[in-house]
């Protein structure tokens, strides 16, 4: 087992992470949905109409295109609506839950029919452009991280709790799917070692829990190569479903936050709604909430209204202002205010240390990149990161390619985005930079 | 606050689309989130965001100048109070008279940058930035305190628009632009930013000081007295690196403290906001190039005797290494770009220094340098990093289909520019060789103008010079040391290389002499002359009266000193000075000396004002005069007995 330390990144301490392991039921959900969104890289196709019965684990829609990729519901029950916005573009599928969750049964013979049918498949993501990896492609190496290193990220073991023990199963259906290695990238300390993975320890700073930067670290992915990146989460899931025949798209959720009272874990279904899961465990301090699916870096915003999206398995609530009008905020010598520069007070008094205040303030206008070294710092990769955003920025292809857009994906920018003082919505670069560069390519 | 807020409410539709004041939106806006922060949330990716801001950041680093700024006020007032003999005065009382003193330059310098930026933002409807808040601070420390106002005001202007606005505002300039500002002023007006009256204010601040200059004041800067030293050794200037360390010398207002700049200094690198690699890099670059320019120490070159950790205190090094070197627009951005970059910087600013007479103060000229260089250096670093990820893919059995050569490989880039060297190289020389003939025309042509200009005569328009030379110029005398005329005969003297003559050792040298008949119809010596300048060769004609002694007119010319300094030598407001004045004094000759407004010569004979901000060109006159009318000595008393007959 090898041990790779990686010393660039930066560990966020937020207010309100879980203290405790115990995991709490959650009432069952009046229904769930799926949010096409969050399935990079596919254009739904509805296989399912409303008022249609569907089983869990059954189809909702495929890839317009790829038509053998599928998503699956993750409850039995009702089709009760198709959400569409602008131009048609379905938002989300709203499916009302039976009594009890009838799954559907999958034919094992062949591992890439029963993942694609499953809609497992649709859980992976692919490198380069990270999107849905196309079935037709065999992957270099299979990178499986075993842990979220992100602010107030859940601990993956408890997620898996008893599940765990699918890991060497998922594994073993993995190895037959790629020409190369499984790699389990494990925090240091914390080692997970089954048969037929290759298991990697990191140490150091978030974001080291990314797959994509474990892959960096060990195996980059170069031009007309392909690897799958996941997390260990969905090996269970996958195990499970070749060990009972049935998909199970059960979930542990963290909640976490400065806005919630008592963070904890919470057991429901991907695609619940958010509202039961929060309710009576928020803070009521006046402030107006942003609920994020997800970590504060990556996640996605949703409403009181909204549901737990598929990729997620963590959500955070935080204030989103700490302060209205805040007068002349860039000289505030307050000890509350974070900075990664030690520009405040706050680093002098040690609060660097100490769970911090955050709110979704930008805390500045946008500006051209005036630092230097600032993405260099956050991203523990053989990158210039500046270099690469300036190349996406103009589109240039060549020097994208030269640079690697290949191997990174825009979560690996979340922290750089984080402490840019140019204020760049580096995330949305980079996806918008692999969406045309895979449509150049295609 | 409240009632503020409420304020900016109110008039917010005025400065918007269809109010009354749309044209001063971005001067709004600017405002209002100078006064508060926005309460904009982010929209997409990271849903929280660090504190720091470019409002903070540069207004850390103008915390940073502010021990700068606070000592430079006290040093233009010691300074000034030194100059008019109370250095006794209290140092509160020199404090204000160098805030007075300070003060309209810093108005002027945020006046003029800030509008030219409000009116930029304007015109491209974009919010202000930052920017210019460390260059305003910037512009008044390192600009001598006595630069005209105007001055500073265009200099400031010029750099704005044409060093960072053309280029896109903050972020996007090629050069550091508060540098842009100091370089412009400096090769425009060379006169007002160079010398020893620069430095130094020594007329009134808003009619606080002032008093008569001491006698024997000089405001010369540590490194321009080391720059114009003669001797084998230092010894005799007043050089105190203590004094430099805590900063009372003469000097740019914010370049000459240390400890004030340290002080900066940390508080750049606690906060991170500088790159501890460039500032440390600077330092050791330059204590490097010091350490060379010691060990092979020479009088030549004065500067090369300063210790080296005396190099680092004085003039604007460790200013530039600090606050302008750190520039991360202009700089390189990659480590280890970053690590040459500033070794460069200070290893040049030491080398144009300790080499280059004319630029006491090197570390200015020597970021704009690399400044030029940083793209270059980052190209090279990230070069790496893309050959680097070539080789995985190739190593992996993928093929490049595209076998195109690279032209952004840096071999091909180097074999390209010497090919292009070489090429341009072969053309120029064969152009010079064709055209060789009618130069060497040209400048005989052109010594000949010179001759006659010495005898106050240039050729009427219609003739050739060769014709007015032959009808002025009666007769061409070889003597020797003697006095005795050895050759006689037109082309004779014409025909001596002055170059390769002054060089020549020996008793037996044949000295030239031109006769010539001037207008007033008295015979006239011309005699020629041969010396070194600052950069390069001087030379020069002098006709002398049939008495011998009295000079009747002269001519000087020069290679390529500094314009607007030592090139005065060859306009006739310097050579008209020298007309009337005698070789000879009490019948022994002393040549004329140039010295300082002021001063007196040394050997008693007669004088001429310097140039000044011209020391050297000016010493290289007196010098050349001095050794090249000397073997004359003979030749010239022999006139003198004829004329007393």
């Amino acid at each position: 087992m090898a041990m790779i330390k990686l010393k660039k990144g930066y560990d966020l301490k937020l207010k309100g992470g879980v203290t405790s392991d115990a995991i709490i039921e959650a009432p069952k959900p009046a229904h769930c949905a799926i949010v096409p969104d969050d399935f990079t890289g596919i254009v739904p196709r509805m296989e399912k109409k409303e008022g249609e019965q569907v089983k869990a684990g059954e189809a909702l829609y495929h890839d317009k295109t790829q038509e053998r990729i599928k998503v699956a519901s993750p409850v039995s029950g009702t089709v009760k609506a198709i959400v569409r916005g602008e131009r048609r573009k379905i938002e989300q599928i709203v499916v009302e839950c039976d009594e009890n969750i009838d799954s559907k049964k999958f034919d094992l013979s062949s591992p890439i029919d029963a993942l694609l049918d499953s809609g497992l498949w649709a859980m992976l993501r692919q490198r380069p452009y990270d999107v849905v990896p196309s079935p037709d492609a065999t992957p270099r190496d299979i990178f499986v991280t075993c842990f979220d290193s992100a602010p107030l990220a859940p601990s993956l073991k408890v997620v898996l709790g008893e599940d765990m023990n699918y890991v060497e199963k998922g594994v073993e259906l993995l190895n037959q799917l790629t020409s190369g290695s499984v790699y389990l990238g494990c925090r240091d300390g914390e080692e997970i070692e089954v048969k037929g993975a290759e298991t990697i320890a990191f140490k150091g700073p978030h974001p080291a829990g990314n797959a994509g930067i474990q892959a960096g670290n060990v195996k980059p992915v170069n031009k007309g190569e392909v690897i799958w990146t996941t997390d260990v989460v969905t090996v269970a899931r996958i195990g499970k479903l070749f060990a009972t025949g049935s998909v199970d798209y059960g979930t542990v959720v963290a909640v976490t936050g400065e806005q919630v009272a008592q963070p904890c874990y919470v057991k429901t279904v991907m695609g619940a709604p958010v509202k039961p899961l929060l309710e009576g465990r928020l803070v009521d301090n006046g402030k107006q909430n942003r609920i994020i699916c997800g970590n504060v870096l990556t996640g996605c915003q949703v409403n009181d209204e909204g549901y737990l999206r598929a990729p997620y398995r963590h959500i955070t609530v935080i204030p989103e202002l700490q302060k209205q009008d805040e007068f002349m905020g860039w000289v505030s010598m307050s000890p509350k205010k974070f900075s990664v520069y030690r520009n405040f007070p706050g680093w002098l008094l040690g609060m660097n240390r100490k769970p911090m205040n955050v709110d979704a303030r930008i805390n500045g206008g946008e500006r051209a990149i005036v630092m230097s070294g600032e993405y260099d710092r956050m991203l523990p990769m053989d990158i210039y990161a500046e270099f690469l955003i300036k190349a996406i920025i103009a589109f240039d292809i060549d020097k994208m390619e030269q640079l690697g857009i290949y191997e990174v994906a825009p979560e690996d920018f979340a922290l750089c985005e984080f402490a840019d003082t140019s204020k760049l919505e580096l995330q949305r670069i980079v996806r918008e930079g692999l969406d045309k560069l895979r449509k150049e390519m295609a | 606050m409240k009632a503020l807020r409420k304020l900016l409410d109110k008039w917010k539709p005025a400065f918007h689309e269809g109010g009354k004041l749309a044209k001063l939106q971005s001067v709004y806006e600017g405002f209002e989130t100078f006064l508060f922060t926005p309460n904009t949330t982010s929209k997409s990716g990271s849903h929280i965001h660090d504190n720091n801001d470019m409002k903070r950041t540069m207004s850390t680093v103008i915390v940073a100048l502010i021990p700068c700024l606070l000592f430079a006020m006290y040093n233009t007032g010691l300074q000034h109070y030194i100059a008019i003999g109370q250095p006794d005065t209290g140092w509160f009382t020199m404090f204000i008279f160098g805030l007075l003193a300070m003060l309209p330059v810093i108005v002027v310098s945020y006046v003029v940058g800030l509008g030219i930026e409000f009116i930029s933002a304007q015109i491209h409807h974009k919010e202000i930035q930052e920017g210019f808040l460390v260059t305003g601070i910037l512009i008044p420390l390192i600009v001598p305190i006595n630069t005209p106002l105007w001055m500073t005001a265009v200099a400031t202007a010029f750099a704005v628009i044409f060093a960072k606005e053309v280029f896109g505002g903050t972020g996007m300039n090629i050069f550091n632009v508060a540098l842009i500002t100091r370089a412009f002023l400096f090769f425009s007006y060379p006169a007002e930013m160079s010398g020893d009256n620069a430095f130094v204010k020594l007329d009134s601040a808003f009619g606080f000081g002032a008093g008569t200059v001491a006698d024997g004041f000089s405001g010369a800067t540590p490194l321009g007295q080391v720059a114009t030293n003669v001797g084998p050794n230092l010894d005799g200037l007043n050089l105190d690196t203590w004094q430099a360390f805590v900063g009372t010398i003469p000097g740019s207002p914010g370049e000459t403290s240390m400890i004030a700049i340290l002080l900066g200094a940390a508080l750049l690198l606690i906060t991170g906001i500088a790159s501890w690699r460039v500032m440390t890099s600077v330092f050791a670059g330059g204590i490097v190039m010091g350490l060379i320019a010691n060990a092979f120490a020479t009088p030549t070159y004065p500067a090369s005797m300063l210790d080296p950790l005396a190099q680092l205190c004085y003039g604007g090094f460790a200013f530039a290494a600090v606050f302008m070197a750190t520039d991360p627009v202009t700089g390189a951005r990659t480590h280890i770009g970053q690590y040459i970059y500033g070794f460069l910087i200070g290893v040049i600013a030491i080398l144009i220094r300790v080499y280059n007479g004319g630029y006491p103060e090197g570390a200015m000229l020597a970021v704009l340098l690399m400044n030029a260089f940083a793209p270059l250096i980052d190209h090279c670093v990230v070069n790496a990093n893309i050959k680097r990820r070539m080789r995985r893919l190739k190593t992996n059995g993928y093929q490049e289909e595209d076998t195109t050569m690279n032209k952004n490989s840096n071999i091909y880039q180097i074999v390209y520019s010497s090919i292009l060297v070489i090429a341009v190289g072969a053309i120029l020389a064969l152009v010079y060789m064709a055209l060789k003939d009618r130069q060497n025309m040209n400048i005989a042509d052109d010594s000949r103008k010179q001759i006659l200009s010495s005898i106050r005569v240039t050729a009427p328009e219609g003739t050739t010079i060769e014709d007015t030379f032959n009808k002025y110029i009666t007769d061409e005398l070889l003597v020797d040391e003697s006095g005795k005329v050895v050759q006689q005969g037109k082309g004779v003297a014409f025909g001596v290389n002055m170059k390769k003559f002054v060089k020549e050792k020996g008793k037996d040298k044949k000295y030239p002499v031109f006769v010539a008949k001037a207008n007033d119809g008295t015979t006239k010596y011309i005699l020629p002359m041969y010396g070194a300048g600052l950069w390069g060769p001087i030379w020069g004609y002098v006709s002398v009266n049939e008495d011998g002694s009295t000079i009747y007119g002269a001519n000087f010319s020069h290679q390529g000193e500094t314009p607007g300094l030592g090139a005065r030598i060859a306009e006739p407001e310097f050579q008209d000075k020298f007309q009337g004045k005698e070789l000879y004094k009490n019948n022994e000759f002393k040549s004329v000396e140039v010295v300082k407004k002021g001063q007196k010569g040394t050997t008693g004979g007669d004088c001429i004002d310097a140039i000044s901000g011209a020391t050297i060109t000016s010493r290289g006159v007196s010098t050349m005069m001095q050794d090249c009318l000397a073997p004359y000595d003979a030749f010239l008393k022999s006139l003198r007995s004829e004329t007393a007959k």
